[in-house]
Parts: C-alpha cells; structure tokens; sequence
C-alpha cells in the first residue's frame, strides 16, 4: 500500500503542482488535517486512494485515451507504428528510472 | 520485434565497449544515479546483451545476429537522435548546451562555403584520436547537419 500511497500522491502533485492543501481537500473532499497527514507519512485508506484516484484519472487519462482512438481512427498503419514506438520508449524509460527498487533482493549498487 | 534500446542503456552498452567493467567503475564513468544503473544492468542481463564473470561486466561476445539486428535496428538509432536532441532543445535555457537551428536562403557560392565547412567539421572529428580513458558522462554532444527546408517539410507531410 505504501508503494501505491507513494505513486498516487506523486502523480497528483505532477498534475496539480500549485494546490494547497485546502485546494487538495476540496478536490479529494479528505479533511484538510488527514491530507497533511497522508502526505506526511500517515497511512492511507482504500476510500483516500480511491479519491486521489478520481481526482488525478479525470483530467489526464481520459484525455490520452481520446488521443489514442483519435489516432486509431485517422493515422495511417504507418504513423500508428510511430505512435506505439514513441509510447513504447517512454514507458520503458518509466520502467528504467522508477524510484522503487525494483530489483531490491539484488546485491546492486548502493551508492 | 525489436529490442528498444533507450539512450541510458546505451550509455551503459558504450561505456563497456571501451572495456568490461565492474558495476562502481560503471557508475563512475557514466554518472547514472546508482538505482537507474542497476535497472539498466539487469535489463541488458536479462536480454543477455551483456554477460557478468565476477565482478566485471562486459558486452556479450556470443549475441545471435538476430540479437544484434534487433538492437542495432534504425529505429533505435532515430529515437536516441530524437531523444538526445529533444533534451538538449528544453523548454528552460541552460548554460551547458549549446543548441542552434537557422533556415536561411543561400547562393551557390554561399551553400559551396557551406558545404565547405561541413566537410572541415567531418575531417574535424575523424582527426580526434579516441580516448577510452576519459568517462563517457564527460563526453561532448556534438550535432550538425543540413537539410532543404521543403523536402523536411514533405517528408513531414507524408509522415
């Protein structure tokens, strides 16, 4: 769960960099007291990540899913592929640069 | 289907073309932070691009052809052009890159001079001695080329 708090809050703030927390409370309509909480550190609950949920899938996922079928409908094959190429990339540069120790059971680097 | 080789691994796959490594003298030379670094490695180990004996690791010596057309595939080297390009033209303006782009009509003479000078940086670089003791990360980005504007353009246009 803490890894998801940790990925939730962090798109939020990506997407909603300038909100104070009141603004936050009144987006997510968590108390203003539990938002500074949870993003110091306090566990959230089921129904707090669902509403952090809500409030970041609304404005940027929708929009890339309206993208995606306009270019299914109106690119060629061709430009299709570039599209998926350029998605591709930058998802495995996510997966690459993602601050989750991802292989943590591994003797690796720790500098 | 083709491995998608992103600029980081690159960097990585260079800087053990110089000579095996091990994973402090990788970070060293590459200056990636040390938890990129490890995805990295254990990306390219996993694909098997590259072999770890000990504590060194090197690019692998037994990659199948078809390994090695999947990596070194024209896309990969478009979007690392892309890539790097795109980060070096940021939104913010930085004191350590230095990025230029003109369109501008010439006379022959002019795209003679031109040519000219193109030529000078080429002979430029093949000149340069290669120094595989220097790290990779100090390495300087040098791009230069040129285009006819309406043929861009085209190409632009039938995607």
């Amino acid at each position: 769960m803490k890894k998801l708090q940790d990925s939730i809050l962090r798109q939020y703030k990506e997407i909603y960099p300038s909100d104070s927390l009141k603004e936050i409370s009144k987006r997510t309509k968590i108390q203003i007291t539990r938002v500074f909480r949870l993003f110091n550190g306090s566990e959230m609950k089921i129904s707090e990540y669902e509403s952090f949920y809500n409030s970041v899938s609304g404005k940027d996922k929708s929009h890339l899913q309206e993208l995606i079928h306009e270019c299914e409908t109106n690119l060629s094959h061709r430009e299709i592929r570039k599209v998926q190429d350029y998605l591709s990339y930058n998802l495995k540069r996510a997966r690459l640069i993602d601050h989750r120790d991802l292989y943590s059971h591994t003797n690796y680097i720790t500098a | 289907m083709n491995y998608k080789i992103t600029p980081i691994e690159r960097m990585v796959l260079e800087s053990l073309q110089k000579r095996k490594k091990t994973k402090l003298e990788l970070l060293k030379c590459t200056q990636i932070p040390a938890k990129v670094i490890n995805h990295v490695i254990m990306e390219l180990l996993s694909y098997g691009i590259i072999v770890q004996e000990e504590q060194f690791l090197s690019i692998s010596t037994h990659l199948t052809s078809d390994m090695i057309k999947r990596v070194q595939c024209p896309t990969n080297s478009k979007i690392e052009a892309m890539e790097l390009i795109s980060s070096c033209i940021d939104d913010t303006p930085r004191d350590d890159v230095d990025f230029k782009l003109k369109k501008v009509s010439l006379s022959k003479s002019e795209k003679i001079i031109l040519n000219g000078l193109l030529k000078q940086i080429e002979l430029f670089f093949e000149s340069i001695k290669e120094n595989n003791s220097n790290p990779t990360s100090e390495q300087e980005l040098i791009f230069w080329g040129k285009a006819n504007y309406g043929k861009i353009i085209n190409n632009y246009i039938n995607g």
